[in-house]
């Protein structure tokens, strides 16, 4: 075998790829073989078909078969012995089988570019602080406390008072016309001053539980619906019942419902939640800017395999969390090539910090040792709750262990360059 | 009789496939009215070889039953035609590799 490997640019290699004529011719007569032993032609016996019958009616079948597996193995080999690092399906073309000839194919295929990352050191950085104050806390707490609220019917007064919410039945004419969608029942307003196509109305005070109001209401020059944008209609509004919201007081039993003892378990609880994303959203902050600086002292080019794969799983881990949320993903109408381009500038930038780590580790003997793996092993164990042996069984197969042991290595790198940096 | 009318098709099993290796003896299902002198034309002419002698004869076609129903295969007329030494037809002579 004899292969040629010619650089088209620092992320495309071509390899010219000769294969002896023998080793084809083997794989032709073993092909034949299997084949003859299968086939039934009429006028012979199962397995007793010549050769040279089968090649006459199987030829094509068969060669491109033999190609096939010919350029596998082959282009395994040529990549193992001149330590080509293919990141993306080779492009083959070949010259097809010549009896007596050597077989010669020629596969593009984009590799890892070598990086060479010069000046990773005193990369400027902005400090960021993790300060998680009360007001935050607070603040936390009362958005639980709205989606915890309820709306109760109100049952003591039949009177419209500010801060209730109405159940109204609506229709709705501009200049004494009808319009699409002007009409609606059993609609849930709030009683508070603000736009109608918020569903706020305030004009509703006083009113009483069974009366008609009308009221003229513009809609805002900028609203969405084409037809009614910046136009005065006059709406009928029926006023069919009142509702209250209910919402739970901050206390023990409060704390409870939500998981914790007392309400100063849920507070240290909230803190120490609020402060944890802090602290990753900096990280995820942090590792941003050290790319972006990278990247500028250091320009080179990514291939394209790498850039679309990073999309892929940008995209799918997008998918899978509204997937989680509960959103049916098909009905979203999603377009996603453009959202494969929205992505694509991210993705690119994700694959050269990548890239650009890895080449600082090596660069600077940076590795993930196994008593590091272990002990991210027993982090993730206290963090997700679960014993110890569960998640080392999660690590077992080697290529969950390398994933592993490549993402330390990343984080080590980012400890590297991030004790390195110059912070302003 | 014409001789595109006369050759039906190649008849090769591994009986006859021996006998055109050995004997230069190749095949055909040939029309039933046509004589051993049409095959030999018409085989000389098709396939531009030189035709040494020719043997007929009536295959007759076998009753076969499905359940109930008895049924008979039709008869062909089989020529086996030998030809000069030296000479071939590519149809029956396979793959070149």
């Amino acid at each position: 075998m004899k292969v040629q490997v010619e650089e088209l640019s620092p992320v495309e290699k071509k390899l010219s790829i000769e294969v002896d004529s023998t080793r084809v011719a083997d794989e032709l007569t073993r092909a034949y073989t299997t084949i003859g032993r299968q086939v039934k032609l009429p006028g012979f016996r199962q397995g007793k078909v010549p050769r040279r019958i089968l090649e006459q009616r199987f030829r094509e079948q068969v060669e491109d078969d033999v190609i096939q597996r010919v350029v596998q193995t082959a282009y395994l080999e040529a990549i193992s012995e001149h330590n080509v690092e293919p990141v993306s399906q080779p492009q083959v073309t070949n010259s097809g089988i010549k009896p007596g000839a050597p077989f010669t194919f020629e596969a593009r295929v984009e590799v890892k570019p070598k990086v060479e990352v010069k000046d990773y050191k005193e990369l400027p950085l902005t400090q960021s602080e993790v300060n998680v104050g009360d007001a935050q806390v607070d603040e936390q707490l009362q958005k639980m406390r709205e989606s915890r609220s309820r709306l109760e019917p109100v049952t003591d007064r039949d009177v419209a008072r500010a801060g209730d919410f109405a159940t109204v039945d609506y229709e709705a004419t501009i200049d004494g016309q009808p319009f699409t969608g002007n009409k609606a029942e059993g609609v849930t307003a709030e009683i508070t001053p603000g736009e109608l196509v918020d569903s706020n109305i305030a004009a509703l005070e006083g009113v009483k539980v069974g009366d008609t109001k009308e009221i003229d209401y513009a809609f805002p020059p900028d609203y969405r619906v084409e037809e009614v944008k910046g136009k005065t209609a006059r709406f009928k509004l029926h006023l069919k019942g009142l509702k209250a919201k209910l919402t739970p007081e901050l206390n023990d039993d409060f704390a409870k419902e939500m998981g914790a003892q007392t309400m100063e378990e849920l507070r240290t609880r909230l803190k120490a939640n609020l402060e944890a994303s802090q602290r990753s959203k900096a990280q995820q902050e942090e590792r941003d800017a050290l790319i972006k600086a990278l990247i500028e002292r250091n320009p080179f080019e990514v291939p394209r395999a790498m850039v679309e794969r990073a999309i892929d799983s940008m995209l799918e881990g997008a998918l899978r969390q509204m997937q989680r949320s509960g959103l049916d993903v098909r009905n979203l109408g999603l377009d996603f090539m453009r959202l494969r381009d929205e992505v694509r500038e991210r993705a690119v930038q994700e694959v050269k910090g990548t890239l650009l780590f890895e080449a600082i580790a090596q660069q600077e003997g940076i590795q993930a040792t196994d008593a590091d793996m272990d002990k991210k092993i027993e982090e993730l164990a206290t963090e997700s709750g679960q014993p110890v042996a569960n998640i080392r069984k999660y690590f077992k197969s080697s290529d969950d262990r390398l994933g592993l042991s490549l993402r330390l290595r990343e984080e080590k790198t980012i400890e590297f360059l991030k004790a390195q940096a110059k912070y302003s | 009789m014409n001789i595109h009318d006369v050759i039906k098709g190649p008849l090769i099993t591994e009986k006859l496939d021996q006998a055109r290796e050995k004997f230069r003896q190749y095949s055909f299902i040939v029309d039933k009215k046509a004589t051993k002198v049409d095959v030999a034309r018409a085989v000389e002419n098709l396939f531009k070889v030189s035709v040494e002698g020719v043997r007929t004869n009536i295959v007759r076609g076998k009753v076969k039953r499905v359940g109930r129903n008895i049924g008979k295969r039709p008869n062909y007329k089989k020529a086996v035609v030998t030809l000069k030494e030296g000479d071939k037809i590519e149809l029956f002579e396979g793959g070149t590799a």
